[in-house]
């Protein structure tokens, strides 16, 4: 946008950024997030799906859509308070994202295709988009309502220019 | 968790996500950095090649070509892992936001049907050359 000074993210030159996203103890932090936001989704699918496979996955459902909501929250509260180089590989690259998952998506709605259970298969995919896409959008306006509160008048344009 | 015990599975699923979330970093790093497009590349290949691979991985633990300890390492764990659904919100929200809609209609018309038809694929595949 019109940013007179682009986020640190984009203004570095591309080997600075490359060195950056390649430090060990980054991709060590990122692994360890991918770890924990993994373990946490299949817990979530064992404890609230059913065992037959054409039952609604509620697990994989209410991963990816608290997924979304905190990404969209943590981006524009979060984020800004934890300045810590290696918080955003462990939480958002490492967790959050592994935490939610595509290949599950559609791995069950293949499944529940085959099973001809359009009656799970079409809510679910329905509530997952429309769910992830309004809960992300949710989370960033709460997020930056309340780092609006939290800052002065003049960070406030630069929270605003970030997004 | 099919035959493992809960040890067992925890570490299979953690292990899984932690290589597929690397491998999904240092695709992000490859394509993004490279490719000089507007579109959210990164994602929208992770999620379809992972798609792809949980087919072609669902369809070999069904054979019984790979066992249980495989299937909750690669499927659950890397392939879940591996793609993701939060950092494709976070895309479609801000081509809307940057006033880009056709593009964030077309990475959801792609993204969408495009991975429920590559784990179909994968799964397809599997079952005509096994069986």
């Amino acid at each position: 946008m019109t940013s007179p000074s682009p986020p640190p993210s984009t203004s570095l030159p591309l080997d600075a950024a490359l060195k950056r996203d390649l430090q060990p103890d980054v991709l060590i932090l990122i692994m360890i997030g991918g770890a924990l936001g993994a373990l946490l989704r299949e817990l979530f699918a064992l404890w609230f799906t059913g065992a037959a496979n054409t039952a609604f996955p509620w697990g994989i459902l209410i991963a990816n859509l608290s997924g979304a909501f905190l990404l969209g929250l943590f981006a524009t509260w979060i984020d800004g308070l934890i300045q810590h180089h290696l918080f955003r590989p462990f939480w958002e690259i490492g967790f959050v994202r592994s935490f939610t998952t595509m290949s599950t998506l559609s791995l069950q709605s293949i499944v529940l295709i085959e099973a001809g259970a359009w009656t799970v298969f079409a809510p679910y995919l329905a509530i997952s988009v429309t769910g992830g896409l309004f809960l992300f959008w949710l989370g960033e306006r709460l997020g930056l309502s309340i780092a609006k509160e939290a800052v002065g008048e003049t960070d406030r344009t630069r929270v605003e220019e970030e997004l | 968790m099919g035959s493992l015990t809960p040890t067992t599975w925890i570490a299979m699923v953690m292990l899984g996500g932690a290589a597929g979330c690397l491998l999904r970093h240092l695709f992000y790093v490859l394509i993004d950095r490279k490719a000089n497009t507007n579109w959210p590349l990164g994602t929208l290949s992770v999620n379809i090649i992972g798609s792809f691979a949980i087919g072609l991985l669902f369809g070999l633990h069904q054979a019984n070509v790979i066992g249980d300890y495989a299937n909750v390492l690669l499927v659950g764990g890397a392939c879940g892992a591996y793609t993701t659904f939060s950092s494709f919100c976070a895309d479609e929200i801000r081509l809307i936001r940057n006033g880009r809609h056709w593009t964030a209609v077309a990475v959801l018309m792609i993204t969408l049907p495009g991975c429920i038809a590559m784990s179909g694929l994968g799964l397809t595949l599997v079952t005509h050359f096994i069986d």
